[in-house]
């Protein structure tokens, strides 16, 4: 399957962080942001993974499994806090989230 | 001891194993199984459903003393054709404030989750559906897709019970598939193959390595094959991961006693409420696919798979007359069919459980007793090399 | 033939990737912005596959699609109220976001494109389960054994950190 070269798959991955990126940084609301963190480590996931095509020792998927987990514990605990700031805040929207005491 | 009983013994194991060169009867020489993979597997699962709602019906019957569907056709026999015929029909009602993609879509992705699940299920002794090595991972990873369809459902329905009837749902479905994975780990572990096709053949005649009936060291009975060769019989400790896997099946397709979902379009709502004619169908089609998925995979993992239940005894090599193709699938869909009928009885006879009696179960005892299932199993696989 | 086959998945897979992503970037429904999120995943398990890494796709499916979006959407579904502006989220500073991402795009494409990285031909590893497996438990064990623990902090942390407290 080396019909479809190597640049292909990254130029994907590259698209995907941006993309990403743009959310964290245009979005509002908190698990939009979120979202675009998903697809930031998705990004990085997938050129992990298409370099370890060549790796017979399969060192980028096993760090790429490492990854997809770290990313679910976090996203765990972060809706934890967002329940809490919305109980406290009434609202998800970051940008009401800017006095230090309520 | 021999003579004329021997030789017609024999000719009896002849006729038997001779079940399997049926295909060539019929004309196609070589069995290609990804063909009859992709072909076989819909037209089942529909065939499936129409006899098994008819199935249901007069289980139910039976088991509260009555008769049953009767009228349609002798004894019964078309009442779901009626009733398909009936459903076809209907209107497909569509509340004005829907959320029109994720509603119209919701039911296609529970069935498609759960029939992608088939594809990694080995019917008979060639035909392995696709022959991968992550085989049961597969399978339970994307069924647990359907959650999804499960939330769009009940958020694009835009009705405040039936949005709570889909978290109730979403939160049962993925707190059993806990136990539901740690059981069917148990059974990975102790065949040391994620490869359901591996995992069928250890528990035969077809297996090379030695199978130690109950695990004691001096019954090596793979030549014996049989019942004896099962994984529940090698291995008595997996009776516990299979009632924990019935259960944890039983939640997962929503089947009483857990079907909070579907009692609740009785009560309040349900994520299915606002669903008519044959969307509505399509939730019920994927709960017979989920009901007969966990029993082949249950079938599959515990009872052997596709080998045969008669032992090889002295001169009667029953279990090898009776494994082969054709005989494998007969003796996987019997076993598959046997456990459902064991999920319709248990459908009939007990009461339904509350949501938060359904919670404890699943986290405060079945997935302790998995987790420590899991620590024996492997215990007695160092214990046993 | 195959090769025209090969390139045709790739295309259709990378645009179940990249085309609900895009759909997030415009749209300010958060419900349905998840669920584009979950196509745009499968799409990423699916070039997975064409990747030849069968272990990391079931991964992905098990736990981005079956894990990680649900407990998204019951984040959106316990944090918002049902009326019909509860849905939508605002933009802020559009443009110069925009500019800055088209930038880092840009810049990427050109270092990929000019790099000259080719796969190498050689033959994929066949039993990925198992060599996967073995890495974990000889090369990364103090990784995985890391994992666990950080794991389990996790789930008792997310727990604790999402109960109701206990006054008013």
């Amino acid at each position: 399957m080396t019909a479809i070269p190597l640049t292909y798959y990254l130029v994907v991955a590259a698209f995907l962080l941006c993309a990403g990126l743009l959310i964290v940084l245009t979005k509002k609301n908190a698990i939009m942001v979120l979202i675009g963190i998903e697809l930031m480590l998705n990004a990085a996931n997938l050129n992990l993974v298409a370099f370890s095509r060549n790796d017979p020792q399969l060192n980028g998927q096993v760090f790429a499994i490492f990854s997809v987990v770290l990313a679910a514990a976090e996203v765990a605990i972060a809706l934890a806090i967002l329940l809490n700031i919305y109980r406290k805040y009434n609202s998800s929207d970051l940008d009401d989230l800017n006095t230090l005491e309520h | 001891m021999h003579g004329a009983g021997y030789e017609s013994l024999k000719h009896f194991g002849l006729c038997l194993s001779s079940f399997n060169l049926a295909p060539q009867h019929f004309g196609c020489k070589q069995v290609d199984q990804q063909m009859i993979t992709f072909l076989v597997f819909l037209p089942f699962l529909l065939g499936f459903v129409v006899i098994g709602v008819y199935a249901e019906r007069k289980i139910a019957g039976f088991v509260q003393n009555r008769l049953g569907p009767t009228e349609v056709g002798p004894i019964g026999l078309l009442q779901t054709v009626a009733d398909l015929v009936k459903m076809l029909q209907k209107e497909d009602v569509r509340p004005k404030a829907i959320d029109k993609p994720l509603f119209l879509v919701a039911p296609i992705v529970i069935f498609v989750s759960i029939f992608a699940g088939f594809a990694a299920l080995p019917l008979t002794e060639g035909v392995d559906g696709a022959g991968f090595s992550v085989g049961v991972f597969y399978l339970l990873a994307i069924v647990s897709i359907d959650v999804l369809g499960v939330l769009m459902a009940g958020w694009g329905s835009n009705n405040k019970y039936s949005l709570y009837g889909a978290m109730r749902a979403a939160a049962q479905i993925v707190s059993y598939e806990i136990p539901l994975g740690l059981s069917v780990l148990c059974v990975v572990m102790y065949g040391q193959s994620l490869d359901l096709q591996q995992l069928s053949i250890q528990q035969g005649v077809l297996s090379d390595a030695p199978a130690y009936f109950l695990g004691v060291k001096g019954w090596d009975v793979s030549e014996v094959g049989g019942f004896l060769t099962w994984n529940v019989f090698t291995m008595p400790v997996l009776w516990v991961a299979f009632l924990i896997f019935f259960i944890a099946g039983l939640a997962e397709s929503n089947r009483v006693p857990f079907d909070l979902p579907e009692s609740e379009s009785e009560l309040i709502g349900g994520y299915h409420t606002e669903y008519s004619g044959f969307r509505w169908g399509v939730f019920m089609l994927s709960e017979y696919a989920m009901m007969l998925l966990v029993s082949l995979l249950a079938a599959i993992l515990f009872l052997g798979g596709w080998n045969t239940p008669l032992p090889n005894i002295g001169g009667l090599q029953l279990a090898t007359y009776t494994t082969g193709p054709v005989w494998g699938a007969f003796w996987l869909a019997g076993k598959g069919l046997f456990l459902i009928f064991l999920q319709m009885m248990i459908r009939w006879t007990y009461p339904r459980l509350r949501v938060d009696q359904l919670m404890n179960l699943s986290w405060k005892y079945l997935t302790p007793a998995a987790i420590l299932l899991l620590f024996i199993v492997g215990i007695w696989k160092l214990w046993m090399l | 033939m195959t090769m025209a086959i090969n390139k045709l998945f790739f295309f259709f897979f990378a645009a179940m990737t990249v085309l609900p992503v895009i759909y997030i970037l415009f749209t300010g429904n958060i419900v349905r912005s998840a669920f584009a999120l979950v196509v745009s995943l499968l799409g990423v398990a699916a070039l997975y596959v064409l990747l030849q890494a069968e272990v990391m796709a079931v991964v992905q499916l098990l736990i981005y699609a079956g894990g990680i979006i649900v407990l998204l959407l019951f984040g959106i579904m316990l944090t918002r109220r049902l009326s019909e502006e509860g849905v939508f989220a605002g933009h802020r500073g559009v443009v110069i976001g925009a500019l800055m991402a088209l930038m880092l795009f840009g810049m990427l494409v050109r270092l990929i494109l000019g790099s000259g990285l080719e796969f190498e031909t050689a033959a994929p590893v066949t039993d990925q389960v198992a060599h996967v497996g073995i890495a974990f438990l000889t090369d990364h064990i103090v990784a995985f054994e890391l994992v666990a623990y950080l794991l389990l902090v996790a789930l008792v942390g997310a727990a604790f950190l999402a109960k109701k407290s206990d006054k008013a």
